[in-house]
């Protein structure tokens, strides 16, 4: 578990457009160990796609631009690659399944050519042996080899988010990034995808990042969860240290938004407002105008990160002082 | 697919019916008496009365069109009022140089135009897009005519490079060329630009780059025929009014074609020629379209698929019969 697979330190990205530089991600740093599930939770543009496109680097071009950090995978830094060394990265290493499988597939191609090319992007088969190798990944993933010659359209919405896992597993990369993979699914079909992810993560030893705004897949699939927020980790820490001692007043909102089957609640409780602006981000804590809990401090300057212990971190102001507490304690 | 195409073809057959119908009317209903204008104003009336009963001209409608659709069953379209020779003959006479003027047009138009608008879409508001996006305003708004005779004046008279007129060679191909194509480019170089814009935009755009597939891989295999759909659409429709013959073209280099042959006889009212030239154009029309639909089920399979779900159904269905 102790080797790193992917080490994000520190980066910026930004979108620059014609209305103004929107700073979608503003020094995030992750790590992931070898084997492991990381959960990326936020609410719509919290940064959390970005995050993704820019370790793929396929951040859109010209207008997303990482503007500082790094980011290595398995010790090498993707920041420095080739555009050779990229496709090669690119299906092999690092894989990603997309938000909408709805689009994700191009139509005037079969599923099984899909399949196929991504594996003869990476290996030097033939054909004919990538087809049967294209058919076994259908398979795999419960859809009946003979729909190989099937084109998209042919395929519930379900099955396409199956062909994208099929394609994005192909080469068994090491990484796989999902990105919202259940979101466009209904219920029932939430809970098949999510189960046959897991198991194809058993089955391929794969490290996976998985992206969400639904807290049930995070408890369902991770180990690790960071809480983003206007591009940057505002909580860090086990699946423990999240669903049962959540410190960031953001998280916690987050878990109060959502209903509890013990207390039945008439209301739910949002968290008021919206977040800000990302192209006129304010200078302190960027929770700080929803924040129930705010301080006449926390706008004047940023909060930095308290470690809380290992893994557990917060970005928060009210947490300071509480590393010092534990340790106390402790000590 | 062959079961479409000649279901397709079979169709074609009540449009050109219509056709016929609609102008056969139109012309029989037009002012103006047809044996006069052959003869002239200085003949008799009585001259002029024996040549309209010889024709035929005095039997009621319903007979004329009927001796029409007769005469055209047989691929006799008549023939001209103006010099008695056969109409179908004129017409196939004048067809091949029409037809490769055409083609040759629309072929190198759509070869530059689709590359350039490529490039300019995955480079946009670059300097390259810049210049297409201009060249193909001013390709719009340049009549050609003006174009034709600007180039005949730089090119054949100034430099002396090319022959002005006739369409007897290469050579003489190359100014029509350019002068017919140039507006077709700009057509086809807009078209592409923004239906490639549209396309690389899509999430299976990102899919395919994700996998590791190489960009130019991904903007030809994934892109491009996803894009075409438009595309050919706008070339079919260009091709057939250009088979129709592009008269001021035609005219401007004294090219002996299908437009002149036919705006000629309009202004002579020689009504035969009139008739049998809308009637190939439509058939021309119908044939390119054609080749259009076929094209579309090639490339896109969600529209050929719609008619194998329809012969798979009807399979089935006999399967049922049959138990």
């Amino acid at each position: 578990m102790d080797e790193k697979i992917l080490e994000i330190e520190n980066l910026a990205v930004e979108y620059r457009t014609d209305d103004g530089v929107v700073k979608a991600v503003n020094g995030l740093d992750l790590t992931l160990e070898k084997g492991g599930t990381l959960g990326l939770v936020g609410e719509t543009g919290a940064g959390k796609t970005t995050t993704a496109l820019s370790i793929m680097r396929l951040l859109p071009d010209p207008q997303g631009v990482i503007t500082s950090g790094s980011i290595k995978f398995a010790g090498q830094d993707i920041l420095s690659l080739s555009k050779g060394e990229l496709r090669k990265m690119r299906g092999q290493h690092i894989s990603m399944v997309f938000q909408d499988p709805m689009t994700s597939l191009n139509p005037i191609l079969t599923v099984g050519d899909q399949i196929a090319e991504a594996i003869r992007l990476h290996e030097k088969i033939s054909r004919a042996e990538a087809a049967v190798r294209a058919q076994s990944m259908l398979e795999r993933v419960g859809i009946p080899p003979n729909r190989y010659s099937e084109y998209p359209h042919q395929f519930s919405g379900g099955m396409k988010q199956r062909v994208v896992i099929a394609i994005a597993l192909a080469c068994n990369p090491q990484l796989l990034i999902a990105d919202e993979p259940t979101t466009a699914l209904d219920v029932t079909i939430q809970a098949q995808v999510l189960a046959l992810m897991n198991k194809l993560k058993n089955d391929f030893e794969t490290s996976m990042i998985i992206i969400t705004h639904d807290l049930g897949v995070v408890a369902e699939m991770c180990d690790r969860v960071a809480i983003l927020y206007c591009g940057e980790i505002v909580e860090y820490g086990s699946l423990e240290d999240i669903f049962d001692h959540p410190e960031h007043p953001y998280t916690k909102g987050l878990f109060s938004s959502i209903p509890d089957l013990d207390t039945r609640a008439s209301r739910l409780t949002p968290i008021p407002g919206l977040a800000p602006d990302p192209s006129r981000l304010p200078k302190g804590c960027k929770f700080a105008n929803r924040c129930s809990m705010k301080r006449p401090e926390c706008v004047k300057t940023d909060p930095p990160v308290v470690n809380l212990d290992d893994l557990h971190r917060v970005k928060c102001l009210l947490a300071q002082g509480k590393d010092a507490e534990q340790h106390a304690t402790l000590g | 697919m062959f079961r479409y195409i000649s279901r397709r073809i079979i169709m074609m057959i009540p449009v050109l019916l219509g056709v016929v119908f609609v102008i056969f009317t139109i012309l029989y209903f037009s002012p103006g008496d047809p044996a006069r204008t052959i003869l002239g104003v200085t003949a008799t009336e009585q001259e002029v009365q024996m040549l309209s009963e010889e024709l035929g001209l005095n039997d009621p409608y319903g007979v004329q069109l009927f001796r029409y659709l007769k005469d055209l069953l047989r691929g006799d379209m008549g023939r001209s009022y103006k010099n008695n020779k056969s109409v179908s003959a004129e017409i196939l006479q004048r067809f091949p140089t029409t037809l490769l003027l055409a083609t040759l047009s629309i072929l190198f138009a759509a070869v530059i135009a689709i590359v350039a608008g490529i490039i300019s879409a995955i480079k946009q508001y670059s300097v390259f897009d810049n210049i297409v996006t201009g060249f193909s305003l001013l390709g719009i708004s340049i009549p050609n005519f003006w174009l034709g005779l600007m180039l005949i004046i730089l090119v054949s008279l100034h430099w002396r490079l090319l022959p002005a007129s006739g369409f007897y060679g290469p050579r003489y191909w190359i100014l029509p060329l350019i002068t017919n194509g140039v507006g077709y480019m700009a057509g086809i170089m807009r078209i592409t630009r923004s239906s490639m814009l549209e396309v690389i935009r899509q999430d299976y755009i990102r899919t395919a780059r994700a996998k590791g597939q190489r960009e130019i891989v991904v903007i030809l295999k994934h892109a491009l025929r996803n894009a075409i759909i438009p595309i050919i659409t706008l070339i079919g429709l260009q091709f057939g009014r250009a088979l129709g013959g592009a008269v001021l073209i035609e005219t401007v280099f004294a090219i002996p074609g299908l437009g002149k042959y036919l705006v000629d006889s309009i202004s002579a009212k020689d009504i035969p020629v009139i008739q049998g030239g809308v009637l190939f154009l439509a058939f021309l029309f119908g044939v390119v379209n054609l080749c259009v639909d076929i094209l579309y089920g090639f490339f896109d399979p969600r529209i050929s698929s719609q008619y194998r779900r329809k012969k798979e159904k009807a399979v089935k269905m006999h399967a049922k019969q049959a138990n």
